[in-house]
């Protein structure tokens, strides 16, 4: 995330607690460059092409200049196979700046077919 | 301006119903959002969600807390989706994200979410192994026993533009 251009610093935190199935468990790291939600992004080395991942993430009054930005989100995917994931997490940008860019990547390219949709929702 | 969420349609059971079915649902929207409020039943047991009248083959995937240690557990193959419980002492929420439900190219994925203040919250990922635009979304009990009265049940539209 970012005003103007992303932030790269080490200003990132996140909590999580995940699935696969079997096991189920929480983790957290801090002082990250990115928010690092693992997890959320089927492998094809592993997972069939044709099974996507899904997400839904929401950033909390994201305009807001007096505190740092908290994030919530739901994610991961079902395969059919035990190489399945679900998580269920929680982000921090320290920053008090309006976010104004954001950026989502992944360890590799994603795949054709891939959407992304970014919605506000409005306070009456 | 879009309205974030367009109510598809909504409704509120007069009396114990075997079911509830959205039918000949547009495919206008990019996502849809079910919304469930459902009342307790006479037994526990899980709802049984379909699409399109088939059955399956659905996936999940959920995570569960109860007060303790999360749990995970998962399912394949399944003719229905049995996600969601339901409770004999306590009604349930439930919200489902049903993604991207009109394309034709790729299997369904879907998130969802539930929980009572009495027993467990759950979030988890649903996938139906089927390329078609879903068209209408049947719900009932599993085990084949009346959704209770005064239960509610809102299908939500949402659009990227």
């Amino acid at each position: 995330m970012g005003n103007g251009s992303i932030d790269t610093g080490s200003n990132y935190d996140m909590h999580r607690m995940w699935g696969d199935g079997g096991s189920a468990g929480t983790s957290s790291s801090t002082g990250q460059t990115k928010i690092n939600w693992w997890e959320c992004v089927p492998n094809t080395q592993y997972i069939a092409a044709n099974i996507f991942g899904a997400a839904v993430i929401d950033i909390l009054d994201y305009a807001n200049t007096n505190k740092y930005k908290t994030v919530r989100g739901l994610m991961g995917f079902e395969s059919n196979t035990n190489q399945s994931r679900v998580q269920f997490a929680s982000g921090l940008w320290r920053s008090t700046s309006a976010v104004t860019n954001i950026k989502i990547t992944a360890s590799a390219t994603f795949q054709q077919y891939s959407s992304f949709a970014l919605y506000g929702i409005k306070g009456a | 301006m879009t309205a974030t969420y367009d109510c598809i349609a909504a409704t509120t059971l007069g009396s114990d119903s075997a079911s509830v079915t959205f039918s000949s649902i547009s495919g206008a929207f990019t996502d849809l959002i079910l919304v469930m409020n459902i009342l307790p039943l006479s037994t526990n047991d899980n709802l049984g969600i379909k699409f399109n009248s088939t059955n399956g083959p659905y996936g999940l995937i959920q995570v569960t807390g109860g007060g303790a240690s999360p749990a995970s557990n998962r399912g394949s193959n399944l003719s229905s989706i049995t996600a969601g419980a339901i409770y004999d002492s306590a009604v349930t929420t439930h919200v489902f994200h049903i993604m991207n439900y009109s394309n034709t190219t790729t299997n369904k994925t879907m998130l969802y979410r539930y929980g009572n203040s009495s027993y467990t919250i759950v979030a988890g990922v649903i996938i139906w192994r089927d390329n078609s635009a879903i068209t209408s979304i049947s719900i009932a009990v599993n085990g084949g026993s009346n959704l209770s009265a005064n239960s509610t049940f809102s299908l939500y539209g949402i659009k990227a533009e």
